[in-house]
């Protein structure tokens, strides 16, 4: 050592001064933000990769699953019998009883055939041309409003 | 009480002495508060066998030391290129930590003062200066062990212990010749 360097009352005199220092006082926010960010974190562990799952949640996950495959493997049988299979015969027997709609699409339809073979050419056109400038007007008026509110988020 | 609870009044117990450290290392207050944070969480991960342990104190102590060291070398890299180039004024930390309350509300205000005095001048000194000042005059670590902390020569760490208590002087002097070094 450089003896240079040696001054005991110096060094003396820093020591105490630096001793007698009192302890900071932390920021305020260094409390919430801390716990805040722990609940983060420990809220986010069922989003990440199951190998990397807290081992207590990772053997609870396995208990959990083998419990559920055991008592599903009996209950299936019970299922089929008391929900599947009486199910299934009442969609059969709306099978049988759906030619009621058929019959009602097919009487609508003659019905606008009627309607066009007995109306003049310019209301059918009038119509149609209706029927086409309101589905371009929602087009156009959609267009603009969904623009209008995209440069507004922009802005913002 | 819940662990979250638990954790809380633990954090609370000790964020002071976690953050003194870490400040008087880093001398920046939001990096300091950064690295405290970062402690705390890593007692977390060990809250089961901190939580009754007398030693969480030290370890505490440790790892703040420690990751603050990370910090100044990973993000400053001052250790050796720029001792010599520092000014206080480059320093872009310009608020002040509080203080402690003296215990007693009669301890003379001079002391308090000249406690200001030693902390500020104790941040403006350069890293290179005050980490190693702080680790030996403070947390009471060795020259060896300081070299080894820092990566650098034993003679290096003794040279800038010693600039900076030559540092620390030439600034104290004129604010506190009434109270100390009256042979200077």
């Amino acid at each position: 050592m450089n003896p240079d360097f040696d001054d005991p009352q110096l060094e003396s005199e820093i020591d105490r001064q630096l001793k007698d220092l009192p302890e900071l006082i932390a920021p305020r926010s260094l409390v919430p933000r801390t716990m805040q960010l722990i609940a983060q974190l420990a809220a986010v562990w069922q989003s990440r990769s199951w190998s990397t799952w807290p081992m207590s949640i990772r053997a609870a996950f396995i208990v959990v699953s083998v419990a559920l495959l055991a008592a599903t493997v009996p209950g299936l049988r019970a299922f089929e019998q008391n929900l599947l299979v009486p199910m299934f015969a009442k969609l059969n027997h709306w099978g049988a009883s759906s030619e009621w709609i058929w019959n009602a699409a097919t009487a609508l339809a003659s019905a606008g055939t009627a309607i066009v073979n007995h109306a003049s050419k310019g209301i059918i056109f009038s119509c149609v041309l209706a029927i086409v400038l309101a589905y371009a007007a929602c087009i156009g008026f959609g267009t603009v409003f969904v623009k209008l509110a995209l440069s507004d988020a922009k802005k913002n | 009480m819940t662990d979250a609870a638990t954790f809380e009044a633990f954090m609370r117990n000790y964020q002071n002495m976690v953050f003194s450290t870490s400040m008087r290392l880093t001398g920046n207050i939001a990096e300091a508060e950064d690295i405290s944070q970062e402690v705390f969480l890593k007692a977390y991960e060990r809250f089961d066998d901190l939580r009754e342990n007398p030693r969480a104190p030290g370890w505490l102590k440790t790892v703040a030391i420690n990751l603050s060291l990370n910090h100044l070398s990973r993000h400053r890299s001052r250790w050796t290129l720029f001792t010599d180039f520092f000014r206080p004024e480059d320093n872009p930390d310009i608020s002040e930590p509080e203080f402690a309350a003296p215990e007693n509300i009669e301890e003379d205000l001079a002391r308090s003062e000249r406690q200001q005095w030693v902390e500020a001048a104790l941040r403006k000194l350069p890293d290179a200066q005050r980490v190693p000042l702080v680790l030996y005059h403070i947390e009471g670590l060795k020259y060896e062990e300081i070299a080894a902390k820092l990566g650098v020569s034993l003679g290096k760490v003794k040279t800038d212990i010693f600039r900076a208590r030559d540092t620390l002087r030439k600034k104290l002097v004129p604010q506190l010749k009434k109270d100390w070094m009256g042979h200077v």
